[in-house]
């Protein structure tokens, strides 16, 4: 564990994950879709979380939320919310954390809403969940909400279904259901990426100013370093289940110490450009079911020596700055021996 | 909402024209001459060709086709030979029987279909779910004349739980005490109809809550910290009740047409027992009536089940 790990659990963490694993068993094997996460978020602070499709991303958001439905689905190590560990609780307190203190926007706005009920209602049912408000009364702060959101007309929005709506303003809807209850985290899964380009940056900064406004902390997970570079104060570079490099955005940017967050850097250049994806990494991730035992990267990497069959261990590039690459090894012994 | 029904009001209308002229010409075009069997073998000629006249059967048969449609749409569904009356009012004598043991059994089937299909869908590895697993495979594969008559051995000839036949007991009651008594005759019939439909509702009702379930919404819904009972019943039945209810109005015909056999089996004076026995008695002016009248009643059964279906998915409302 890093120290900066440890300095957060002295209280300033809103969130705290610690050597976190979610695996589903399938007939192939077991896949290890987060492998041992360490990582933390400090109050009001803006971290991301960027990685190829398919390194665990989602899975990691889901644990936290314990959403994950699938049969034989197993989540182990811990996660705290302020002072709880959400992984110790009964499934009746976690549902009234859901939603209160720890919400989450989703992906793709289409499929996340309920076809057949109003927005407003889809709203308003989470703040009655939760704050005991009465229909009228949740009705009343909905309305609130909706023009909060840059919503236009709220009181016709309020009763649409969600098929009358825009993508953009579906997404909207579904970041109010996030933050109708003012959580202390709020965590966006790739908020943007099935929007049209017109509204991501837009949908983006409204993201932005609602944190800063209602003093949230935000867990950002994109696939796009530009969308994270724009809003995020820290990131965390996750390869194949697990962190590779985390540090503060602008150190990143500045010079990023692993190989595979060089690449990239070097493979998404112009900021929101959804055509740039960094499929120009050669080569293709491991397998999650059988990763390879050294480093998960070393397949694809260009600077790959004896030692990386070993797994490297976290080093310190720098104040806040990991990085588990032996690249850093060599550096530090230069260094010790000059 | 209006601009939909009102087109689908429209489709009926062909349809249920359509209806009533096959009704025509499958009775026009049975085999055998209705004068020969009105008139009696042994009538004469004249009489015979007097009768043709009075009834319009001396016409040609477009020309009765009019006269059929007219007298049908201002209400007049025939007479009936066998029972001496207007085919109308047989029907409506007989209306109220039948709906009493529709309404029944769809109140029972449907409730107790659905509770058990989300259930199961829900907790599908439990004891509880793999016995409902096995008896709506029963009920669904049970003829319904068999059961009728195993429930009416075991509970009324062996048990004396409840009585044999019809729909009232010999001794005149009145108020509550006829209706008690009603509702008594009411039970082995309500069960035979509903096995079917219950294990129906069950089997549709867990297929499609499964699928419902693992919809993103019912991610966000739990990521809402909504208790699973509002997620389970609001999120989820919501839209598992859209092939619901589209395959119960496929099979309100099946339905009705299962009265036949299961009021014959118990003797309740409904329109099933009404088609029987006008079968038996080979008079065509009832079974026509018949037809019109439960062709029209499907008809507007998948009016309503439309309707039903708009008020569950606003997406159909405003197509
Ligand atoms: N419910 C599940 N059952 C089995 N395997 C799963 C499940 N959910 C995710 N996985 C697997 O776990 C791995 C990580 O998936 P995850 O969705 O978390 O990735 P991601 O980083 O969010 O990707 P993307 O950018 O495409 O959203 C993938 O290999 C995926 O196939
Ligand atoms: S540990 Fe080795 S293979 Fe892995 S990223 Fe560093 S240099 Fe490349
Ligand atoms: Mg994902």
């Amino acid at each position: 564990m890093s120290g900066e790990a440890r300095s957060a659990a002295n209280g300033e963490a809103v969130l705290e994950i610690e050597d976190l694993r979610t695996s589903f068993r399938l007939r192939r094997g077991t896949v290890r879709a987060v492998d041992g996460v360490d990582l933390f978020v400090r109050r009001s602070e803006r971290v991301g979380i960027v990685g190829e499709s398919g390194c665990g991303k989602s899975t990691l958001a889901l644990s936290v939320m314990r959403l994950i439905q699938t049969p034989g689905a197993s989540i182990t190590g811990s996660v705290r919310l302020g002072g709880l560990d959400l992984l110790a609780l009964a499934e009746d307190e976690m549902t009234q954390v859901r939603g209160a203190r720890v919400a989450m926007v989703y992906q793709d706005p289409y499929t996340f809403l309920n076809p057949v009920f109003r927005v407003g209602d889809q709203i308003a049912e989470s703040l009655i969940a939760h704050r005991g408000m009465s229909i009228a009364d949740a009705r009343t702060e909905t309305l609130a909400l909706l023009a909060k959101l840059q919503l236009p007309q709220p009181a016709s929005i309020i009763d649409a279904y969600p098929h009358q709506l825009s993508g953009g303003q579906r997404q909207r809807i579904v970041i109010g259901m996030a933050i109708a209850c003012r959580p202390a985290l709020l965590i966006a899964d790739e908020p943007t990426t099935a929007l049209d380009v017109t509204v991501q940056a837009q949908t983006l900064r409204l993201i932005g100013r609602l944190v800063a406004d209602l003093g949230m902390s935000l867990l950002l997970i994109s696939h796009d370093l530009s969308v994270i570079a724009a809003l995020c104060d820290r990131v965390y570079v996750m390869y194949a289940g697990q962190i590779v490099e985390s540090g503060p955005v602008e150190a990143l940017y500045g010079g990023a110490r692993h190989p595979y967050t060089s690449a990239l850097f070097g493979a998404t250049t112009t900021l929101l450009d959804p055509k740039r994806e960094f499929t120009v990494i050669p080569g293709a991730p491991p397998d999650l079911a059988s990763p390879p035992s050294g480093c998960r990267f070393a397949v694809r990497c260009p600077h790959r020596m004896d030692r990386c069959a070993q797994p490297p261990p976290p080093f310190a590039a720098g104040p806040g700055w990991d990085a588990r690459c032996w690249l850093l090894d060599e550096t530090a012994d230069a260094s010790a021996r000059r | 909402m209006s601009r939909y029904l009102f087109w689908r009001l429209l489709q009926a209308i062909p349809l249920s024209l359509g209806v009533i002229v096959l009704t025509f010409l499958l009775i026009r075009l049975a085999p055998g001459d209705p004068i020969a069997v009105l008139a009696g073998e042994r009538s004469t000629a004249e009489y015979q060709a007097q009768l043709r006249k009075d009834l319009g059967l001396d016409q040609p048969l477009p020309v009765q086709l009019v006269r059929y449609l007219g007298s049908v749409l201002s209400g007049n569904l025939g007479y009936s030979f066998s029972l001496q009356q207007s085919v109308l009012s047989l029907v409506l004598q007989r209306l109220p029987a039948t709906l009493l043991l529709m309404g029944a059994s769809l109140l029972l089937s449907v409730t107790l279909g659905v509770w058990i299909g989300v259930r199961t869908a829900v907790r599908p590895h439990t004891l509880g779910s793999n016995v409902a697993t096995v008896g709506s495979l029963l009920g669904y594969s049970l003829p319904s004349f068999w059961l009728g008559q195993i429930l009416i051995l075991v509970f009324a000839v062996w048990l004396h739980w409840f009585p044999l036949v019809g729909m009232t007991s010999l001794v005149r009651l009145t108020g509550l005490a006829y209706w008690a008594d009603v509702a008594w005759h009411l039970v082995l019939p309500t069960l035979t109809i509903s096995a079917f439909n219950l294990a129906l509702f069950a089997r549709l009702v867990r297929a499609s809550m499964r699928e419902a379930l693992e919809q993103d919404f019912i991610v966000s819904a739990r990521g809402k910290g909504l208790p699973s009972r509002i997620v389970v019943y609001r999120h989820a039945l919501r839209n598992a009740l859209l092939p619901v209810v589209t395959i119960f109005g496929l099979n309100l015909g099946a339905m009705l047409a299962g009265f036949v056999l299961v009021e014959t089996v118990f003797g309740w004076p409904g329109l099933g027992r009404l088609t029987f026995d006008a079968i038996a008695a080979r008079d065509y002016p009832v079974i026509g009536g018949m037809f019109v009248f439960l062709s029209e009643a499907v008809i507007l059964a998948n009016l309503l089940t439309d309707v039903l279906y708009g008020a569950i998915d606003p997406r159909i409302r405003y197509a």
